[in-house]
């Protein structure tokens, strides 16, 4: 826990001055704060029983210059706490973000994206307002109790000694409650996260639940989760009007003892009448303090937790990352080599003891049945996963000395579901690269046979998706990220070929654009489709993450029974047209 | 859950003009609550009590002060203090009955009103799905009504009690003083007016601040969810640049409405310590000149600092009350809107066996004025497998949709053994007629699970048997935990062929008398499709199968193949009589088959003829 406060404190470090400013402002506040009370008994006992007004005028007076005075303190202090916690927010978001962005595929295939978003949402978030309110709260709470504390005594020893009973009491259910409660709280966080998943699937899938028709099951799963929420709300509800109106029942009862002990000690002319009030006023700014102590725990463990999830992901080594002499590579030729590769995936072998090769601007098809590792085998050439023996080298060099960047930058995907941000056409082409010229952008979208639609569009390559009613087919999408891999030129194109969600005409367009892509470039096809695998240069067929048969489709059409059985309904009625 | 009063922060939510007058909105509103009548009433007691007792403790203080010390009559000290405990023992009992009532009062008509949404959002059709964003309708059901409650029981309930509070301090005040108690209020106007200008001015900064934070979860939602393509196009530097700047504007805008909320507070407080001031000037002179008592100074001082926090308090409901109706308006929507298909009077169960489905001149359309389908005649009878192909846009899904009433034809009439089906109850035509769409959707759970979805009471054993006969039992244990491989965010880790295998094994387990595949193995492998599709002419045998696919190897073995273009059925036979005919289904098959036959010539016993 320390360790983690240690490192949120070295981020509010960088504005020190600022920290310091608040420091002194909180300071100026329980300062006015804890002399108040003493000017009242001042008011009632001198200036009032002397019954000279001028000295009244003054005390008042300087209350009411103490006020104005804490009223600056409080602003700047309030605002220079938001700004060190927002600037320490921004920081740590940009951070946190940063290092997602270096993290491997393997990271993000276990990750859930909610979690994600709210790691950089809600836990920040709680940080920020950990140091922004609760930070200084605190050191407003603890400076006022020790000020208070001192000038009570000062007012009266023995009276003070007596309240002095009361701490521990209102202390014990300051502390005793966060950790009732703070289970309760977790747990009904817990749930309601759960609830929301709830509603939220039933919502992304209704076409599914209304096929299915069950919409009953729906609403007693709903009912399930929603009745655990209501019984944990209801039992945080029960513990907080238990626990809560406790610590004013302590100050009241604390206050009629002063009432009693401090009138008869008032009748016995020891004690004035205005120390008894201030006294009163006092106890409630010493006990005040103490009750906030359990609140301000909860909140802090809170923050806690949160960095402590932060720090995780930072902390977690990007598994792909350059090693120290990584070089840079330009102008490749694209010849690509996998030297008895092997690589496990959660400990579970996925590719073992592949050796293949395709030289400058070849075509190999890769073919097998789904979950076989033909896409696993093609992610280990941009480094999306390391390899975990052997080598994959692209010109000879392996591929882990040059900088990922720059291996990347050779190299073109066009996956199987292509994701298409809500942006404009030209940003989903370039990825926001503002180095290609429109000329370029416009050859690529041609290249994907794309530019046609794009140019009906009234606003063509600006039309943001999603907006107005632009939406794009399962085609569309494709052609979009083939144009986006088409304008960077790359030397190497690794290609998901899926044309599930397309119809026969769509499909006639999206090869013909894939055509031009693949024109000299050295290219890995995964591929369902007899056709495609018949035009590559060499076909290696995969089975369970091992290379069952490698050559040209026609010696392996003769050869290969199981090839033939893989594409045997394609076979079947390319033939019985005879 | 958040009772910490953060309403501000709430206050960012967009606000649209309403439609419904506040009066019947809070009318419906109170009908929620009204089967706790009981509870109600008894929270309004226990306020009203509470409310004597909280005012009590500040005079007896006085009364002590005046009465008894200044009188030196240590007795009566003793009673007074007695009577000080007992006040304080009594609030606490009250005030702890009374926050345990309203916030279960609370809990209660959250959950019923968000069971009532979730209820209807069961009820409605897909045209309304259509229209609205997932997103939008999880913020309905869950903030709204969060926005709701904390608005009715931390506002209006807890106001209330503020509001006894200040009346009754206001007469003890006025009895007690009257010319003093004009003194001690003389700053309430003063604060009403800072309270209304800053909550207005908070609100517009915190709307501000609410935009901004949105575009920062939206880029990072985005490139979370894009980080492949990202990392694959080596983009990751702009990702940062791009968010850092949205997160900027965020911080701008944050501290922005920091400005506003950070001179709230010291305003009110120096405005506070100047009604005092007052007081102590006023009183202080006439307590000199013996015309006040001590003792009832400090009664009103004490009322004093306790009559400004409320004042805050109340003055601020007024905004946050908006936004409550604001979000009554939008949950009333969710849970008023009408399903657009509904069961009619007397509607019948489909029956058992389904013999024959007939299309009689069946239109649809789902924007006035853009005719998705166009008086499509279409008869499929059991035993029968029938596909329907033809270009994407088409309207081959639609066809599919209204066959299980996801939506209603425009015109014509479909019948299900010569029964209507506007007039079969919709849940029992879909039990019998089981569509599996063309997303393959799968819910949270296991994959075993999913599979026996909708048909819970299936053992393990059954659904062995029946992945078996399916064929896709060795690829479902060779997921990463078999049968039991957890499926999170709708299937995260398994590929879409895997997920279509599985949601065509759920709806096959549910038993159903007409299966309709749209495009439903799109994605899987041509052998597994292959296998799945024997294994369910097998298992089918004597139901029927409407199977809607591009890929035409799929269609070849149908009994019937119709053909639709733009809408209309434009052909209609078989495989071979469809080729014989030449026309879109040619065309299509020439398309496909031209380049699987070069491919394949190989292979290929006797030279083909009808291609050229």
């Amino acid at each position: 826990m320390w360790s983690t406060l240690l490192r949120v404190g070295r981020y509010a470090k960088r504005y020190w001055s600022y920290v310091l400013l608040s420091g002194v402002m909180v300071l100026t506040i329980s300062g006015t704060e804890g002399l108040s009370p003493l000017i009242t008994k001042f008011v009632i006992d001198t200036a009032i029983s002397s019954g000279d007004f001028n000295t009244l005028l003054m005390f008042v007076a300087l209350l009411l210059g103490m006020a104005i005075v804490r009223g600056v303190a409080r602003f700047v202090t309030m605002y220079v706490d938001s700004y060190v916690s927002n600037r320490v927010g921004f920081d740590l978001r940009s951070d946190l973000f940063r290092s997602l962005q270096y993290q491997s595929f393997a990271f993000y295939d276990k990750a859930r994206t909610g979690q994600l978003i709210s790691r950089l949402t809600s836990d920040v978030d709680e940080i920020e307002r950990f140091l922004g309110w609760m930070v200084p709260f605190f050191f407003i709470n603890l400076t006022t109790f020790l000020i208070s504390l001192v000038m009570m005594f000062s007012v009266d020893f023995q009276l003070s000694l007596v309240s002095l009973l009361s701490f521990p009491l209102v202390l014990l259910v300051a502390t005793k409650f966060p950790s009732v409660i703070g289970p309760i709280h977790d747990e009904i966080r817990r749930t309601y996260g759960h609830l929301t998943a709830t509603v939220q699937e039933n919502l992304v899938g209704v076409k599914t639940v209304r096929s299915l028709a069950c919409e009953q099951k729906e609403l007693l799963k709903f009912n399930s989760v929603a009745g655990s929420l209501l019984d944990l709300s209801i039992e945080g509800d029960r513990l907080r009007a238990l626990f809560l109106p406790l610590m004013s029942l302590v100050l009241g009862i604390t206050t009629a003892y002063f009432v009693l002990y401090g009138g008869q000690e008032a009748i016995s002319g020891r004690v004035s009448i205005g120390s008894l009030v201030a006294l009163v006023g006092y106890l409630s700014m010493v006990l005040n303090p103490i009750r906030m102590f359990g609140f301000m725990l909860e909140r802090s463990r809170r923050a806690v937790a949160g960095a402590t999830r932060i720090f995780e992901i930072m902390g977690t080594k990007a598994a792909v990352a350059d090693r120290p002499n990584a070089v840079e590579i330009t102008g490749a030729r694209g010849q690509v080599s996998f030297e008895d590769v092997s690589f496990s995936y959660a400990g579970q072998p996925a590719v073992e003891k592949v050796d293949l090769w395709a030289r400058p601007g070849e075509k190999i098809a890769l073919v097998g049945r789904t979950g076989s590792g033909k896409t696993t085998i093609v992610n280990l050439i941009p480094r999306f996963y390391d390899v975990t023996s052997g080598r994959v080298t692209i010109d000879g060099t392996d591929i882990r000395d040059l900088k990922v960047a720059s291996l990347r930058r050779l190299i073109g995907v066009v996956p199987q579901e292509p994701f298409i941000f809500p942006t404009t056409l030209r940003d989903n082409i370039t990825l926001g690269d503002r180095s290609y010229t429109e000329e370029q952008v416009i050859e690529a979208a041609k290249a994907a046979r794309i530019y046609d639609f794009v140019s009906s569009l009234p606003k063509g390559l600006d039309t943001t998706v999603g907006e107005m009613g632009v939406t794009l087919s399962g085609g569309q999408r494709q052609r979009i990220a083939i144009a986006r891999a088409a304008v960077k030129n790359p030397r190497i194109v690794l290609l998901d070929d899926s044309t599930s969600s397309v119809d026969v005409a769509t499909e006639k367009e999206i090869e013909v654009a894939l055509g031009e892509l693949l024109r000299g470039r050295t290219t890995f096809i995964i591929t369902h489709r007899l056709a495609t695998a018949s035009r590559a240069d060499r076909v290696v067929m995969v089975d369970s993450g091992k290379v069952a048969a490698m050559g040209k489709h026609e010696d392996l059409l003769r050869k290969s029974k199981a090839y033939r059985e893989l594409f045997a309904d394609q076979i079947a009625d390319g033939a019985s047209e005879g | 859950m958040q009772r910490m009063g953060m309403w501000m922060i709430r206050l960012g939510e967009d606000e649209v003009e309403r439609r419904l007058p506040d009066g019947y909105l809070i009318r419906r509103m109170l009908g929620y609550a009204a089967p706790y009548k009981g509870r109600i009433t008894l929270a309004v007691l226990l306020t009203v009590v509470g409310a004597a007792f909280g005012v009590s403790g500040p005079y007896l203080l006085g009364v002590a002060i005046n009465d008894f010390i200044a009188n030196k009559d240590v007795q009566g000290l003793m009673w007074v203090s007695l009577a000080y405990a007992g006040v304080v023992v009594a609030d606490w009992a009250f005030g702890s009955l009374r926050m345990y009532v309203t916030a279960w009062l609370g809990d209660r008509v959250v959950t019923d009103i968000r069971r009532m949404m979730f209820e209807n959002l069961q009820r409605l059709s897909l045209s309304y799905f259509r229209r609205r964003q997932v997103g939008w309708l999880i913020s309905r059901v869950m903030s709204d009504v969060n926005t709701v409650n904390m608005v009715v029981t931390s506002g209006l309930l807890t106001s209330l009690n503020d509001l006894l509070m200040m009346g009754a301090m206001l007469v003890v005040m006025f009895v007690l003083n009257f010319w003093l108690a004009v003194v001690a209020i003389l700053v309430v106007p003063l604060v009403v007016l800072a309270t209304w200008w800053f909550s207005s001015r908070a609100r517009v900064s915190f709307r501000d601040r609410t935009k901004k934070m949105a575009s920062v979860s939206s880029e990072i939602e985005q490139s979370i969810t894009g980080i492949r393509v990202i990392q694959a196009f080596g983009r990751e530097r702009e990702a940062q640049r791009s968010f850092e700047r949205v997160s900027e504007e965020y911080v701008d805008a944050s501290l922005s409405a920091a400005r506003v909320t950070s001179s709230f507070r010291p305003i009110v407080e120096v405005l506070e310590v100047f009604g005092t001031s007052l007081l102590l000037i006023v009183g202080g002179a006439w307590v000199s000149s013996g015309a006040l008592m001590v003792g009832t100074l400090v009664t009103f001082m004490v009322y004093s600092s306790r009559f400004f926090w409320p004042v805050r308090e109340i003055t601020m409901l007024y905004n946050s009350l908006q936004e409550a109706l604001a979000a009554s308006e939008r949950i009333l929507e969710v849970i008023d809107t009408e399903p657009e298909i509904k069961d009619p009077q007397g509607a019948v169960d489909a029956p058992a066996e389904i013999r024959e489905a007939v299309f009689e001149n069946v239109s649809f359309e789902y924007e006035r004025g853009t005719p998705v389908l166009r008086e499509v005649n279409l008869i499929a009878k059991a035993g029968e497998a029938v596909a329907v192909v033809g270009p994407t846009g088409a309207g081959k899904t639609t066809l599919a949709s209204l066959l299980v009433k996801l939506y209603l034809p425009t015109e014509g009439t479909i019948r299900i053994n010569g029964i209507d089906i506007a007039r079969i109850r919709k849940e029992s035509l879909r039990r019998r007629v089981m569509m599996v769409p063309q997303e393959p959707f799968l819910f949270s759970g296991t994959v075993m699970d999913n599979i026996r979805y909708a048909n819970p009471d299936m053992s393990e054993q059954d659904v062995f048997t029946a992945a078996k006969a399916l064929g896709i039992d060795g690829r479902m244990r060779r997921l990463e935990a078999g049968y039991n491989t957890e499926v999170i965010e709708g299937g995260v880790g398994l590929s879409t062929g895997e997920k279509q295998l599985i949601s065509i094994a759920r709806a096959f387990l549910a038993n159903p008398s007409v299966l309709v595949l749209d495009e439903a193995m799109s994605s899987v492998d041509p052998d597994s499709e292959q296998v799945v599709r024997s294994a369910m002419q097998r298992l089918m045998k004597g139901r029927m199968v409407i199977i809607i696919a591009h890929r035409l190897s799929t269609v070849v073995t149908a009994d019937k193949i119709c053909v639709i273009e733009e809408g209309r059925i434009v052909q209609e036979g078989t495989h071979e009589e469809l080729l014989r005919q030449g026309g879109l289904y040619r065309e299509l098959y020439e398309t496909m088959v031209g380049a699987e036959r070069e491919a394949s010539i190989p292979l290929a016993k006797h030279s083909p003829d009808s291609a050229n």
